[in-house]
């Protein structure tokens, strides 16, 4: 029996430990991937070190997680007697009631709603900037507050009330006969409250996300934002050390508590080390920030003089995860560099996809100065005036954008944009996995690969695949095209293995999958891994998209914004980003260098017959939006 | 008449944060449930979620069997916790949470390496002779998703009512002639009841609404109620998603509601 029941506790935790094993393996890749193991090598706790916007991160994630957690058990523990003190009646149940809220709605809703309270707020107090870290503080406590109350009713309800009583007939007051006798018996309760705060609040990224503003970022939000790229090992690195530390700690102070007096682990010495090791902890932490800030290479060849004039003020930027050169492989840290020359601060955060960005611009709620979105969405920034126009005789890099970036149809007049970068959806494909080499969208199709097909987890771009197969325009507002597409993906269901975004990488780098689609600049990161991927634009056509920088109307800081989108465009810098993030650039001065990797790449430089064939995604009325989203519901659940 | 007061004045911290950031946000909801997203009046957005009953139907499913398997792993679990060391029983809470600890997106990539067709999990099957089983992509697997994810909300609220069980009652019970299987029977489940219903209150909500981990597991070919509700958030057609979301908001009451006027005793009053 007893070893039955050991044997049940170390299955759980098996089945509880299975993915951080997983975890820690893949940190000691040295590849890129996180789903074929290549060989050991320290590399991603080596790049660490030049994170130092991760570092941040997580001193924000913990303080947050700490305090928030703190308040919200005091809080809760406080209402939880206060409910459990009160007549059973009406007002008893709406109270508990209403604190549960927050762990019955869905995070976007909790989030979307918050933000639109906050930013309510700090109208009404006439303050810019409504988002920080007071209002993250604040809904983290909120949505902690249900766990904490949970965990504390149901300790006091076997409490025995007479106990108590008893003890404020012997003449305690009400507050000591709480603390002496209350307290004692439902504190397990209260540890388990704030230690489950604790966990929301470490993991949280939906809420974080639209209730923070752009000095303050944590762990997960950075996490998450990775994603239109893909998640970097460095964070596995982090996420083993964050791990083994804790791990190490909890042994510890377990040792130092062990009443056994034959231990040879002397208690106070294991006391002793644990407080060292959490010492050590928060001085490498300090030691880590500042190191990388100093290892990054800051230095630019070029002659330009930077005017020093705005010195002291500071820039919100706010892009995509992974999207700007950070230093790591002797690349330029673009941002940090900005810094020294100018003396202007960045606040740097990212965003996880255009629509929770705009959700956020559209709000008002923060002074963003820099913003990266795609082209249909800035179509819809403009239409509906949340830019503003460039200036740009102040751009003198602006000639090297080559032309056929220029006057696009999202900015026909050139007013409100810089190109950042270019990416083109193509067929990704295993050749040891197909027939014959697919030169067409039908592949995706096909029976003979039935269950080794993906394709996207996102409506527009999984209906573009079958509006190119169809021959439709991606921009219809027929809804009898979007009617047709759908009926051609419900054929895709039965073929299909999975729905993806950057969930590809795995499927397709450990060969899980024979053929999907996916943008051109990750395709490269893929076949690191796997040399048997090859890549193809379909004949029928497929989507191009260009990601602009554009200064928002919330921006603060305006000549702060247009210093630095000349500086994106310095020749230098703009390889450097090119480089690193591997997307097509529209800058010449990269796409001419001989210094450039992807110098006259096939892939993201395609032939002009290849290009000739491509369709921006335009931003499409709500009503047309709402339509193909419903159909999109229907094609899954078909 | 002192001490009623004081009473009465425990409540005001928490009424006072509830009103601001639960009623409140709770009020833009129903505005937008109702709203026509020009600022009239509707109730188009009530009606038109009877096209998404098939969604809710199968998130509710998916989040009972899921409550169950927690609770049914999670109950003898909590127990045998209670039956080790008292030290040892510290840092197994600790460590029943230091995976929640870490970043839910690497522990969903690494759930596929596990999980996926030529994952971890399908070799040592094949090198133990048995063929590839499918797992990702499954009911299963988005099952397993939510489990994993909500266990240690289940297992610490049924540990700490467990092991503040007086002992003396299992004594008694045992010198009454009950074995170690009434002995839990009779004693140990009607004391944890509180326990066991915070926890399934803890796993059963989130999971009707989670998405995350389950979606991925599920390969993005299951569709749960939270998938459709972030969807209309990122339209945005945010009158749609709020009603969504009020009327889950309400489902989940009443349903906690029934579970507690079943399961509770006269002591307690109701939970939520």
């Amino acid at each position: 029996m007893k070893i039955l029941r050991k044997f049940f506790i170390v299955l759980m935790l098996f089945f509880l430990y299975a993915p951080l094993l997983v975890m820690t393996v893949f940190s000691f890749n040295s590849s890129k991937s996180t789903s074929v193991f290549e060989g050991f090598s320290l590399k991603w706790y080596e790049q660490l070190l030049y994170d130092a916007e991760s570092i941040t991160a997580l001193q924000n994630t913990l303080i947050l997680a700490i305090l928030s957690a703190l308040i919200a058990t005091v809080l809760g523990t406080v209402a939880a007697v206060g409910i459990f003190k009160m007549k059973k009646g009406a007002m008893k149940t709406a109270l508990t009631t209403v604190t549960n809220i927050p762990m019955m709605t869905p995070e976007i809703v909790t989030g979307v709603s918050l933000m639109l309270l906050f930013v309510f707020m700090a109208s009404i107090i006439g303050k810019k900037e409504a988002l920080g870290f007071g209002t993250i503080l604040c809904a983290h406590i909120t949505f902690n507050l249900p766990y904490v109350i949970l965990n504390v009713l149901p300790k006091l309800k076997q409490t025995d009330v007479h106990l108590s009583e008893a003890a404020e007939d012997l003449g305690c007051t009400p507050v000591k006969a709480f603390m002496k006798v209350v307290f004692p018996s439902i504190y397990s309760g209260i540890f388990t409250g704030f230690i489950m705060s604790f966990t929301l609040s470490l993991d949280d990224f939906v809420i974080s996300y639209f209730t923070s503003g752009p000095s303050f970022q944590t762990l997960p939000i950075r996490i998450y934002s990775m994603t239109k790229k893909t998640v970097k090992p460095t964070m596995y690195a982090l996420s083993t050390i964050i791990f083994l530390t804790v791990l190490v700690l909890l042994v510890l102070v377990n040792l130092s508590q062990s009443e056994n007096k034959k231990s040879k682990f002397k208690p106070k010495l294991m006391k002793a080390l644990s407080i060292l090791v959490c010492v050590a902890i928060a001085g490498s932490m300090t030691a880590v920030s500042i190191i990388s800030r100093n290892l990054k290479n800051t230095t630019l060849k070029t002659e330009a003089v930077f005017n020093r004039d705005l010195a002291g003020t500071t820039l919100n930027v706010y892009n995509w995860g992974e999207y700007i050169a950070d230093g790591s492989d002797a690349t330029i840290d673009v941002n940090s560099t900005f810094e020294k020359l100018t003396g202007i601060k960045i606040n740097y955060t990212n965003f996880e996809s255009n629509e929770e960005m705009y959700a956020k611009i559209k709000a008002g709620s923060s002074a963003y100065d820099i913003i990266i979105p795609s082209d249909y969405m800035i179509q819809r920034m403009i239409r509906e005036e949340l830019l503003l126009p460039l200036d740009y005789s102040k751009l003198t890099n602006y000639h090297y954008i080559a032309d056929e970036y220029k006057n696009l149809y999202f900015d026909p007049e050139n007013k409100y944009t810089v190109p950042y970068n270019v990416g083109m959806v193509g067929l990704i494909y295993n050749e040891k996995m197909v027939e014959e080499a697919p030169d067409s969208w039908e592949a995706l199709f096909d029976n003979r690969y039935k269950g080794e097909i993906l394709t996207f987890n996102n409506s527009r771009d999984a209906f573009a695949i079958a509006q190119f197969a169809l021959g439709i325009d991606v921009n219809s507002l027929n809804k009898n095209d979007w009617n047709r597409a759908a009926e051609k993906l419900k054929q895709q269901n039965s073929v299909l293995q999975a729905r993806v975004m950057d969930e590809v990488f795995n499927k397709m780098e450990s060969a899980n999958a024979a053929l999907t689609p996916y943008y051109a600049g990750d395709y490269h990161i893929m076949k690191q891994s796997n040399k048997n991927l090859k890549f193809v634009y379909p004949k029928e056509g497929t989507n191009i998209f260009v990601d602009s920088v554009c200064i928002p109307k919330t921006a603060q800081n305006y000549d702060a914004a247009m210093l630095y989108i000349n500086f994106l465009l310095e020749t230098e810098v703009a390889l450097a980003n090119a480089e690193y993030i591997c997307y097509a650039s529209p800058h010449t001065g990269v796409i001419n260098s001989d210094n450039y990797t992807y110098k006259n790449d096939p892939i993201l430089y395609p032939s002009d017959e290849v290009k000739e064939n491509t369709q921006y995604y335009h931003d499409l009325d709500p009503e047309v939006r709402s339509y193909y989203e419903n159909l999109w519901i229907d094609v899954k659940l078909n | 008449m002192n001490t009623t007061f004081g009473k009465r004045l425990l409540n005001v911290p928490c009424l006072v944060w509830s009103s601001i950031f639960i009623i409140v946000p709770l009020f833009i909801v129903l505005y937008y449930t109702f709203s026509d997203g020009k600022g009239g009046f509707t109730l188009d957005n009530i009606y038109e979620l009877g096209l998404y009953k098939d969604v809710f139907i199968t998130s509710i499913i998916y989040a009972l069997v899921a409550t169950f398997i927690c609770l049914i792993l999670s109950y003898p679990f909590a127990y045998f916790l209670t039956k080790i060391s008292p030290n040892s029983q510290k840092m197994m809470v600790l460590l029943v949470m230091l995976p929640m600890w870490m970043n839910l997106l690497i522990k969903t990539y690494s759930w596929t390496v596990i999980l996926d067709n030529n994952g971890v999990l399908n070799r040592i099957l094949n090198m133990l002779g048995f063929d590839s089983v499918k797992f990702m992509g499954t009911p299963g697997a988005v099952i397993l998703g939510m489990v994993y994810d909500f266990i240690p909300y289940m297992i610490l609220p049924i540990y700490t009512t467990i092991s503040k069980i007086d002992k003396s009652y299992l004594e008694a019970a045992a010198d009454l002639g009950s074995n170690s299987f009434s002995k839990i029977k009779r004693v140990v489940l009607p004391l944890s009841l509180p326990g066991v219903l915070s926890g399934i209150t803890m796993v059963f909500v989130p999971s009707i609404s989670t998405f995350y981990i389950s979606q991925k597991l599920g390969n993005g070919m299951i569709l749960l109620a939270g998938d459709i509700i972030e969807t209309q958030f990122k339209i945005p057609n945010y009158p749609l998603g709020a009603s969504m979301s009020l009327v889950l908001m309400i489902f989940i009451i009443i349903s906690i509601a029934v579970m507690n006027k079943f399961g509770d005793n006269d002591k307690g009053g109701i939970m939520i």
